[in-house]
């Protein structure tokens, strides 16, 4: 289908053309010894040259050579027949060759003519006009027309052009025949990849959903999940804490929330078990997304939530060698970077949050520095300083050291300092082409992918190389060969302590405007974070995969196939964790170091996965008169063998050599070492009356090793039903608008066995690492103790997850028009959720059991307009796609109801919070509000600032009650953050060689509450919790001011301070004062909807006339931008993608980069 | 598809081996306590008592504390944990004494959690062994009398006593004989005082005998005292808490040591010499030191006249060098390494260099220590001392006193000497311009040993057990924590709410009406609400209903 789409787009161009083209067009080859045949092809593909000739009477077996070097055609030919009893002629661009005895078609008497349009009436040039079974022949003119003499009385006249539906007329006696040619549907013999083999999309039943490489291609995001956002309705991404650090992999749902205890679509590479965030983007030649149980429940329990089949490009048979690179740059830079106070205006905000409560910060001694300081009067900051210092940012302590805080009176936008641009590229080189017999495929890719945070290391850098060979040894027997090696590293800066990479942005955030980037001697303050990040050391991840896989199939007769896959994966990964000392300078010029930096350690990880499956199935496929059955059966295996190596050492001699050696600590080593295994039987039946009936069951019986011997085995069945209700007669009528219309109807099972394994056994862990204890002062911990075996479940095994789906496909105005829907009930039950409680003097969490159940409701619409306009070198496209789902808890063992934990009724994402709309304005407010109602339980001091939560209850007091659904207090549900209406809008148009592509994704509706926890909250948001506890930046300064301010205090002075309208509360230096205006409620609720322009996409083909002097088939050149804009009601420094768990509280996580890239494409 | 673990053992095959019951039981020591990191490095539990304050009242004092949410479940999983070494320790195939001292172990740490639990709840009740998922007739039962665990606690130390090695084989990172005796007196003083002085309220238990639990006290103390015992007194009081290494210190029974090199490591430097943390030592401590002759000594008379720096620096010749151990003076050195001397109390700092009374916390300081005034946290190994051998003559003295009025001179008299005080004597305490009421009548002497109890371990976070057991919310309840008498020239620009006598009266505005203490609720925490509806057999706490 892609070839189509590609031929249909060169014969767009061709259109262009003159009458005189045998004259103009120069053709240039070289081939050696192969047959006319293939010749002629190859002329007909380097130039638009259609040859006509009758296979009996001309040898086109014959081995020939062509050397031509820019040469009209007629020079070619006559070198090809010199010596051959062969004559041709050359209609434009026409050519019919007979043999020399045969007389060329003449002009005759019996004529015929007519006009060829398309199913909109406009006129089509270019169209073959043969009468069959002859090569007496013609096309079609500019304005459509044709006309041919010669015609036998009986003959049938076939009317061909690429993309449209062949059409053949009887010519009887006509004279004049006009025929309007049908497009032919995009996908009407599509192909799509579904578990253990491929159906025709016509009739697959599933909720199937095909994404091509078109849309993957030439993409500067890293990795293929990121790619994959916005692409297919119905997929849902989500990042971790990290954000979208470099070579980020992002979290993909299939259709909402599948279980409590999180799961995953299962990803399938060729057939195989993969990561898809280890492969090429470019090697990917198609994904098929399957959404039901109906479609995935050939995987049994490996597959509970969906299966992503992933396709990679291979070579064709017959296909001339073909060589490809593609290359790109790319600029990336932070999106939606917040902008900080400066620091005259951040020490004024502060001291006065700190008169609200707290004290103040900046002392007038301080706020004069940082006066003098933003105005550059050194001379009045030398005062302070000692002889010989040279920069006057921090000042000079009494204990030594130079000051930090608000003993420093710098002005830095830390977001300005931390992040810059990074300079990135990706490299991709493919050869393909096949013979008769074998066909290959493979390609080397580099990519490079750096950080745009200024200081330090941070990278991700992937080498992926692949090789596929699929050979016919015999016309019964295929052989297939893959290799794939994927190289990844990663490195980025250690965070002291077991601080995780994220802390390194909330320390950006929390670094206030006067601390000094530089001490008085020029060296880096340590509070400035930068020493942490550029010399506390590195971490480093290298992941190596291998994969080899070989694959077979047998057809001993004709319908029967067998099939042998045997893969073999390994997956080696090497960790290195250094945390380096990280030092700073005192004022005398001594050095100290940082102490959570001391001591100085390597934590080296090796890990090795040896991962094996066999897949070995059988199908028979039947076809009588219009019934047709398949029969497939199969087995696949599986074992994983895991160990990994831990050691680690403190005190590293020589902190640039990271080794175990090198290092006078005690080594801690640790192993852990597992493995598990699935057997699994599988079986399909399907059976089709005249494509208009289909029916389809899948099964399979599914065992792992993760489960207790009884519980091991599971029986997972899914039926399906389709209906093309296009193919009845009576809708003949209706066809001409309504294209193609199918119905599906599905119910599967499937079960998910990733949990836990050893949930049966009581076992004593075995604690390598140290205690926490030391048992003689001077020496180190012990190593090696035993901890407190967890009591046992017996009786676990799987969840289940039934899932029902309905959906149609169709197609309106000539195929143009396609709209999928589908609509679809999931039930997961048996969910591993609590046991029944049991009295806390157990000592111990009862054991989990299979007693919950989730519900998930939802559906999926894509809506996609192709249109290619034949008569001007236009196509375009645009398809939307949207989906929504939502979870609901059917059965949760909550007796008491407690409203912060599942319960059955609960909606996933459902936010508890008070209502509150205002805040009180003046010190009567809060008296007259506080005689009714009691706010005590949030906290006892209320202010003019403070947050008016109301009673909602009407009890005279605002709580949580007892935080049960019977006595919830105050507290409703006031929103979701699941997020609602994902859609994903893509287009593009192809122009006279220029393209243009876009893709715009968006969700359309989703709370969140940016939470505070105890005295904790996220202050990206928040603006601060405490002094020192800060992120405030200019999205903050509509805050809650009642007083004038002055030089030292407030924002502005005098009376133009107050500002009693304001977004934010009051805001103070006290953790609890803020906390008590940030439970959730709903003024604060944020609305997180979006939409982003993730991917545009300008290219150039370079003309064909200019290519062909260098010998290169195609060079286009392309400028892409990826995110470039994202329109959202956050805050800056909020990304409404990159939410992780953590970074919910301390605000800190990669955010989105905007990245713009130049590239070229290259064919060979 | 069996594939077992490759990785853990099963626990039939365990507890083969004396090295298998070490192994297990030696995963309890990091549940002691500890100094911690970053902020509050210092782990003596002080807030909840009056010898200190922080910037916001504490909830207990104040009878502001909810109940207690949730489940107790955690709190039993050590319990859970150390049964399972008593279902399964017979099954070790060495020579019993091979494995002894790893029994004695087991038995002190179930007595430590049990006595934890008995402080914080009262009664609970007494498992010996692991409860499973359908004991459901143990798993309901209803709560015993606290005299009965204690009792049982007292048996189990018992045990320990009887198996455990002696502090000169393991030294004193390790449970021994000696502290498991330390720890025996602790718990028999707290029981019977508990049970003599909320006799006849809710939190008393019927029938219970007092002296049965003074006179085991005192059993256990002489035996401490008298025996073979590696105990003593060390020379240096300051300076005993700030050290590393306590392995030469007699009186040290049982320390948690830290080691910077191997990553353990705490913040105690940090907070003493760096950042107090919103933590300030009270007005109610400071003048319970007597002065240098052991006579009660005229505070607010000194106050009314010398204010600021100076009234700390005159209190340093004044008054029991101990307070001076406790509180920073002006001049003190804070750190060799760089020569820094303490200027003045932070109290016009925000946030974690704030001291909110002017009397700075100095106990556990240590110049020497590379983490002394440090600017950063995980600086120091200063040891967290668990049992001291000081502790035991106190409560020796308390419980002979309660048991036969007899005022055990010579013992405390080790503790005044090792402070270069004078020799014990008892004041009348209508002589003290300081006296503070129980609540309740004792005698002089009582009074006496109660005030050197609590300055000899003031700040060791002994303060509240003290209160609690002795009933003595009157010490604190309607009054406010103070600091000293403040001195506006030494901070012109802070001006901090001062009570009538020039005091710092942090709380002025926020506790106009002092601590407001639920005597007949807030000595015990409540069960948490979820676990009574689970068991229709527990009842809950006095007050809490």
């Amino acid at each position: 289908m892609k070839i189509t789409l590609l031929l249909i787009l060169i014969s767009s161009f061709n259109l262009l053309a003159t009458d005189t083209y045998s004259q103009t067009a120069k053709v240039s080859l070289r081939l050696n010894q192969i047959s006319l045949k293939q010749a002629l092809k190859e002329i007909e593909r380097s130039s638009e040259f259609y040859f006509l000739y009758n296979n009996e009477l001309i040898d086109v077996e014959r081995k020939v050579d062509i050397q031509s070097d820019n040469e009209q055609i007629n020079t070619i030919l006559d070198r090809l027949f010199n010596d051959q009893e062969i004559k041709y002629a050359v209609y434009d661009r026409q050519i019919v060759i007979s043999p020399t005895n045969m007389p060329l078609p003449q002009e005759a008497a019996r004529k015929i003519s007519g006009k060829v349009t398309d199913s909109s009436g406009g006129t089509l040039p270019g169209v073959t006009v043969v009468v069959k079974g002859t090569t007496n022949g013609t096309i079609t003119d500019t304005y459509g027309n044709y006309s041919l003499s010669n015609i036998p009385a009986n003959g049938t006249l076939q009317f061909s052009f690429v993309g449209m539906k062949t059409q053949e007329i009887a010519i009887g006696n006509k004279t004049t025949i006009n025929v309007t040619l049908a497009e032919e549907t995009i996908d009407i013999d599509e192909v799509v990849a579904v578990g253990y083999g491929t159906q025709k999309k016509v009739n697959v039943t599933g909720a199937v959903d095909v994404i091509t490489n078109k849309k993957l291609e030439n993409r500067q995001a890293p990795t293929v999940s990121q790619i994959l956002q916005g692409q297919s309705p119905g997929l849902e991404f989500s990042l971790g804490d990290n954000g979208f650090e470099p070579g980020a992999s992002m979290k993909i749902n299939i259709r909402g929330t599948g279980t409590l205890n999180g799961g995953a679509p299962y990803v399938i590479i060729d057939g195989i078990p993969g990561e898809m965030d280890r492969l090429n983007p470019n090697d990917i030649e198609s994904v098929s997304v399957l959404k039901d149980a109906a479609a995935s429940a050939i995987y049994g329990a490996r597959a509970p939530f969906g299966v992503i089949l992933i396709t990679t490009k291979g070579g064709r048979k017959n296909e001339k060698l073909s060589i490809s690179y593609t290359g790109y740059f790319t600029v990336a830079t932070p999106d939606r970077l917040p902008q900080m106070l400066d620091s005259y205006t951040f020490a004024r905000v502060i001291n006065e949050f700190g008169v609200n409560a707290g004290g103040r910060t900046y002392s007038n001694d301080a706020i004069k520095r940082i006066i003098a300081y933003q105005n550059e009067d050194w001379d009045y900051l030398k005062q302070f300083y000692p002889e010989g210092t040279t920069y006057y940012e921090a000042m000079p302590l009494a204990n030594g050291t130079w000051g930090a805080n608000q003993n420093a009176h710098a002005n830095y936008d830390w977001y300005d300092e931390f992040y810059g641009t990074s300079l990135n590229q990706q490299h991709n080189l493919s050869v393909k082409g096949g013979s008769d017999k074998t066909a290959y495929y493979v390609s080397a890719a580099y990519m490079d992918q750096n950080g745009v945070v200024n200081y330090g290391t941070d990278y991700y850098k992937r080498y992926n190389l692949m090789g596929k060979v699929n050979t016919s040894i015999t016309d019964w027997l295929d052989f297939r060969y893959e290799t794939r090696l994927s190289k990844s590293n990663r490195e980025f800066p250690s965070m002291p302590g077991t601080m995780p990479y994220s802390y390194m942005f909330w320390q950006v955030i929390r670094t206030v405007p006067t601390q000094a980037k530089y001490n008085g001697t020029g060296l880096y303050n340590l509070q400035s974070k930068i020493p942490m990040v550029e010399d506390g050391g590195t971490s480093e991840n290298e992941t190596t995969e291998n994969w080899h896989i070989l694959a077979t199939e047998l057809r001993p007769v004709k319908g029967w196939k067998i099939n042998g896959e045997f893969a073999y994966q390994s997956i080696k990964t090497l960790q290195s964790n250094r945390e380096l000392t990280v030092y700073t300078d005192n004022v005398d010029g001594s050095m100290s170091a940082f102490a959570t930096s001391v001591p100085s350690s390597l934590q080296e990880i090796q890990g090795n996965i040896s991962y094996w499956t066999t897949n070995a199935y059988t199908s028979y496929n039947l076809t009588l008169d219009k019934h047709d059955i398949l029969f497939m059966a199969g087995t696949q295996f599986e074992l994983n063998q895991s160990n990994q190596l831990t050691a680690s050492i403190t005190n590293l001699i020589v902190p640039s050599i990271y080794s175990l050696k090198t290092a006078n600590g005690d080594i801690v080593a640790r192993d852990d070492l597992a493995h598990w295994s699935t057997q699994g039987y599988f079986g399909r039946f399907i059976y089709d009356f005249d494509k208009k009936y289909l029916l389809e069951a899948n099964a399979r019986y599914d065992g792992t090793s993760r489960f207790k011997q009884d519980n091991r085995w599971g029986f997972f069945p899914s039926f399906s039903l389709g209906w093309n209700v296009n193919r009845e007669n009576f809708w003949q009528n209706i066809s001409k608008y309504v294209n193609t219309f199918k119905v599906r109807g599905s119910w599967g099972q499937l079960g998910n066995q990733q949990v836990a394994s050893y949930q049966d056994l009581a076992l004593i862990p075995l604690q390598p690492g140290k205690l926490d204890w030391i048992f003689n002062y001077g020496a180190s911990r012990p190593s090696g103790y035993t901890g407190t075996p967890n009591l046992v479940s017996t009786d676990l095994t799987w969840e289940t997850s039934t899932t029902k789906n309905i959906g149609v496909n169709t197609s309106f105005l000539n195929n143009r028009l396609q709209l999928d829907f589908d609509l679809f009930e999931r039930i997961t039950e048996n969910m591993i959720g609590p046991s029944e409680p049991l009295p806390g003097v157990l000592g111990a969490s009862v054991p989990k059991s299979n007693n919950a159940t989730l519900r998930t409701r939802g559906w999926e619409s894509a809506l996609r307009w192709v249109h290619d306009v034949k008569r001007s070198a236009l196509s375009y496209h645009v398809s939307l796609n949207i989906s929504d789902a939502q979870s609901v808890v059917l059965d949760y063992l909550n007796p008491t109801g407690i409203i912060t934990d599942w319960y059955a009724g609960k909606r996933v994402g459902e936010i508890w919070g008070y209502t509150a709309h205002e805040l009180f304005k003046t010190k009567e407010d809060v008296d007259e509000y506080l005689s009714k109602v009691d706010m005590s339980y949030i906290y006892n001091t209320w202010n003019p600032g403070d947050l008016k939560y109301l009673d909602t209850s009407g009890d005279g007091k605002v709580d949580r009650g007892t935080g049960s659904l019977d006595n919830h207090g105050d507290l409703s549900v006031i929103g979701n953050d699941m997020p609602r209406y994902q859609w994903g809008l893509s287009g593009g148009f192809d122009y006279k060689g220029f393209d243009f592509s876009f893709l715009v994704k968006g969700t359309a509706k989703r709370d969140f509450y940016v939470r505070s926890d105890g005295n904790e909250s996220n202050y990206a948001y928040w603006g601060l919790n405490t002094w020192l506890h800060t992120g405030l930046t200019t999205e903050h300064l509509d805050y809650f001011r009642d007083k004038p301010g002055d030089e030292y205090t407030g924002l502005y002075e005098g009376d133009a301070n107050i500002n009693l309208d304001a977004f934010w509360p009051k805001l103070y230096i006290q953790g609890a004062q803020n906390y008590k205006n940030r439970h959730p409620s709903t003024r604060y609720l944020l609305d997180l909807s979006y939409i982003r322009l993730q991917n545009v996409q300008i290219g150039y083909t370079l003309p064909q006339s200019f290519i062909n002097k260098v010998k290169l088939q195609k060079v286009r050149l392309f400028v892409s931008g990826e995110n470039l804009f994202t329109i959202t009601d956050a805050i800056k420094g909020i990304d409404p993608v990159a939410l992780g768990q953590t970074n919910l509280i301390f605000g800190g996580t990669y955010r989105t980069d905007k990245m713009i890239s130049f590239g070229i494409n290259i064919t060979l | 598809m069996d594939r077992p673990p490759l990785d853990a053992i099963g626990n039939e095959s365990y507890w083969k081996t004396a090295k298998d019951l070490e192994n297990y039981v030696i995963h309890f020591y990091p549940s002691f306590p500890s100094h911690s990191l970053w902020q509050y490095g210092y782990g003596y539990p002080i807030k909840n008592a009056d010898n200190a304050m922080e910037v916001t009242p504490n909830i207990i004092l104040n009878g502001e504390r909810g109940v207690t949410v949730g489940r107790w479940t955690n709190e039993w999983s050590n319990i859970r944990s150390v049964n399972i070494f008593f279902d399964n320790y017979k099954r070790c195939e060495d020579n019993f004494d091979l494995y002894k001292h790893f029994l004695g172990e087991a038995y002190f740490f179930r007595a430590w959690f049990y006595f934890e639990l008995v402080k914080k709840y009262g009664d609970v009740p007494w498992y010996s062994t692991e409860l499973l998922p359908g004991s459901s007739e143990e798993l309901s039962r209803p709560r015993d009398p606290r005299t009965a665990v204690v009792d049982s606690i007292l048996v189990d130390l018992d045990h320990a006593i009887n198996v455990l090695s002696l502090r000169s084989k393991y030294k004193n990172n390790r449970i021994s004989k000696e502290a498991a005796l330390a720890f025996k007196t602790r718990v028999a003083l707290y029981e019977g005082t508990w049970q003599k002085y909320h006799a006849g309220t809710a939190f008393g238990t019927t029938n219970a005998n007092p002296n049965k639990y003074f006179q085991i006290c005192v059993d256990a103390a002489q035996q401490l005292m008298n025996g073979i015992y590696q105990v003593g007194i060390y020379n240096d009081y300051y300076k005993m808490f700030g050290l590393d290494d306590m392995s030469s210190v007699n009186e040290i029974l049982l320390y948690r040591a830290y080691n910077i090199k191997d990553g353990v490591f705490n913040d105690v430097q940090y907070q003493t010499t760096f950042s107090p943390f919103e933590v300030g030592i009270t007005w109610s401590l400071v003048s319970t030191y007597l002065d240098k002759n052991g006579k009660p000594y005229d505070y607010l008379g000194l106050a009314s006249t010398t204010k600021g720096n100076a009234f700390l620096t005159k209190l340093t010749q004044d008054i029991d060098p101990r307070c001076h151990a406790a509180v920073w003076v002006p001049g003190d050195l804070i750190s060799a390494r760089n020569g820094q001397v303490f200027q003045k109390p932070s109290i016009d700092q925000v946030g974690s260099l704030l001291n909110p009374t002017g009397f700075q916390l100095r106990k556990c300081s240590n110049p020497n220590s590379p983490g002394a005034g440090a600017n950063g946290g995980g600086t120091s190994e200063t040891g967290y001392i668990l049992f001291r051998y000081g502790e035991v003559l106190l409560n020796y003295a308390e419980a002979l006193y309660e048991l036969q009025g007899v005022v055990a001179t010579n013992v405390l008299n080790l503790l005044r000497a090792r402070a270069g005080m004078p020799a014990f004597t008892v004041n009348p305490q209508n002589s003290d311009p300081n006296w503070s009421s129980y609540g309740y009548s004792i005698s002089d002497a009582l009074y006496e040993i109660r005030r050197e109890r609590r300055v000899e371990l003031a700040l060791e976070g002994f303060r509240e057990d003290d209160y609690r057991r002795w009933a003595a919310h009157k010490l604190f309840k309607g009054k406010r924590p103070k600091g000293y008498p403040f001195d506006p020239n030494e901070f012109p620009a802070y001006h901090p709410p001062l009570d009538e006598n020039g005091l710092i009266d942090y709380m002025k505005n926020t506790l106009p009406a002092g601590y407001q203490f639920r005597e007949n609720q807030d000595y015990l925490s409540s069960i948490p609400a979820e676990e009574l509806n689970l068991n229709p057999n527990l009842t809950q706490n006095p007050g809490w209903q």
